[in-house]
């Protein structure tokens, strides 16, 4: 049995903010970094850019290189399947029989992607696929360059399902996207963006159903799927990819006494119901700050922040996670659009600038004297981390509302006493 | 450990004449292909701006923040806190997807688009590639200089 003060299940975002946390404080116990993934830490966000582009690939982006993990003190321990957590003699069990002692634990295990019920026939395993980790990325890559498909359906139109589409695309293969909100983005863009969104799609030869769901998936002889829609309408593709979302992986914690609801719950110290284990990422249900409310939040930059909480807190010193909101770039577009907050709250007021020839789209809603969303088109993105500075922080803007949207807004329009770090 | 390096706008002095903005472009030009400092949309190329409004002025560059947001929010590994404090945006290594902007609470982070269709972050590096910053250097009126916190 290996002992170890720092263990952690997981080794993306939160797990590396869980690692900065804990050398913030500790420099000295090793840290235990369990995954199902092998060798190195790499960046799930972007496995859609080394399909579409392959100089992308290199990027994949070995973020913790093997030197990071060397000076770090990390246990880094492959290819590990966890079953099983024992929160009373502290102890976790691998698929493979192994077993870890923890002093201090983080769950980092990540979400799994959502599948819907969907009828199928014939041999189509190999043709359904899912795309959110490394795994999926080289099945992807050998199906493309081996199987020399024609073709391909993304469901979902997402911002992750636009950025699979696109990269197909890109590797000559005819796109079907099958959505079941009456527009893309239908959660991250109000229905401007959606409009501007649907005219790129159309550029690119990529196909949108809007309003549609597929009924069922069935091989046939020419060795194809043959894809019925809700609708009742009917084409071929090689293969299907589901890209809806992720939901938790709550797998490992079930029967262990750590409490979930939508995602594991966690305190601001990102700690769980029980003592000395922790759990940060898209494994929890966090709060969002746009609209109070409480669920998960599958992003990055929460994972890390969370993670970051929950190892500064394991090593015994303080630090508290406030909660999160959406924030959504969209890669996939030709003109920068990003987007955060609630976009569709119906009590809040809505402030719009637009300059067409520059690309340029600015909407921020506000609630309350708060602002709780926006979205920010063109050189517009520049304001974007201002604005979700003073949504994060809940500032009662109120004195600086007629300033958000002049072409010059900057921090020089913000109260000295709220900028950030400014000593 | 040493100081935070940070470059410092004292507002009395700044006249928002922009300089500081230009001189970033040029020192940083031989990154840029063609030498180009304006980029598509028309803008300044540089890694920093002078905020300004009304009778305020003050050169907007990257604090180094003690708690770097960008750091937290960046989805390449691309940017990185050196020992000394000093945060680092490796433009070779990001892929463009404006996380960092999205949150930095000063604006402090230029999206770059080339003609070529590339996409990369900049920020301040303090001019690492000269003995001192070239916005400090050219300030006509010395409204800009460095100084090293804890």
């Amino acid at each position: 049995m290996i002992s170890n003060k720092y263990v952690i299940i997981g080794s993306s975002a939160a797990a590396l903010g869980c690692i900065n946390g804990i050398r913030l404080f500790d420099k000295t116990n090793e840290i235990t970094v369990i995954s199902s993934d092998n060798k190195i830490i790499y960046s799930r966000p972007i496995i859609a850019e080394a399909l579409g582009d392959e100089k992308y690939a290199k990027k994949i982006v070995y973020i913790y290189s093997e030197d990071l993990i060397k000076s770090n003190k990390i246990n880094f321990i492959e290819n590990a399947e966890i079953k099983k957590i024992d929160p009373v003699s502290k102890t976790i069990f691998s698929k493979k029989g192994a077993e870890f002692h923890f002093e201090k634990l983080l769950i980092g295990t990540g979400g799994k992607p959502i599948m819907p019920s969907v009828k199928t026939g014939g041999q189509t395993e190999s043709k359904i696929l899912t795309f959110t980790n490394m795994q999926d990325l080289a099945r992807l890559k050998d199906i493309i360059l081996y199987r020399n498909i024609k073709s391909a359906t993304v469901v979902g139109a997402g911002f992750i399902g636009l950025e699979v589409a696109d990269a197909l695309s890109k590797n000559n293969i005819a796109v079907n996207i099958v959505e079941l909100a009456s527009r893309p983005l239908i959660r991250s863009a109000d229905e401007y963006i959606s409009e501007k969104v649907t005219t790129q799609l159309k550029k690119r030869n990529i196909n949108i159903y809007t309003n549609e769901s597929v009924d069922s998936i069935e091989n046939n002889q020419k060795d194809k799927l043959d894809i019925t829609l809700k609708s009742g309408k009917f084409f071929e593709s090689d293969i299907i990819i589901f890209s809806i979302g992720v939901k938790p992986d709550l797998n490992i914690v079930n029967q262990s006494g750590i409490k979930t609801n939508s995602g594991i719950v966690i305190n601001e110290k990102c700690e769980t119901n029980i003592k000395d284990i922790f759990a940060a990422g898209d494994v929890v249900e966090i709060l969002d700050i746009s609209t109070n409310k409480i669920y998960p939040v599958p992003l990055w930059v929460w994972a890390f922040e969370a993670g970051l909480t929950a190892g500064t807190n394991m090593t015994g010193a303080e630090r508290f996670f406030k909660g999160g909101y959406p924030l959504s770039p969209l890669k996939f577009s030709d003109i920068p659009i990003v987007s955060a907050g609630d976009l569709f709250n119906e009590k809040s007021e809505i402030l719009i600038y637009k300059l067409e020839k520059r690309n340029i789209y600015e909407k921020i809603l506000v609630t309350g004297n708060r602002i709780t969303g926006f979205i920010m088109t063109g050189t517009s993105i520049q304001k974007s981390g201002i604005l979700s500075y003073l949504l994060k922080n809940r500032f009662d803007i109120s004195i600086i509302k007629d300033k958000l949207l002049l072409p010059d807004f900057s921090v020089a329009d913000l109260p000295e006493k709220w900028r950030y770090e400014n000593e | 450990m040493n100081g935070v390096k940070r470059i410092k706008c004292n507002r009395e002095f700044c006249v928002s004449c922009g300089l500081c903005a230009v001189v970033c472009s040029l020192a940083h030009g031989d990154e840029i292909e063609n030498f180009l400092f304006i980029d598509k949309n028309y803008k300044l190329r540089s890694r920093n701006k002078v905020a300004r409004r009304d009778s305020v002025s003050f050169m907007n560059s990257c604090r180094n923040c003690k708690e770097p947001e960008c750091l937290k929010a960046c989805v390449a590994g691309a940017i990185t806190k050196t020992e000394t404090g000093i945060i680092k945006l490796d433009s070779k290594k990001c892929v463009g997807c404006w996380s960092c902007i999205m949150v930095c609470p000063n604006g402090a982070i230029t999206a770059v688009e080339t003609e070529k269709g590339e996409k990369y972050s900049i920020k301040c590096d303090l001019c690492e590639n000269r003995e001192s910053p070239a916005c400090v250097d050219a300030c006509p009126n010395k409204a800009l200089f460095i100084e090293e916190t804890e």
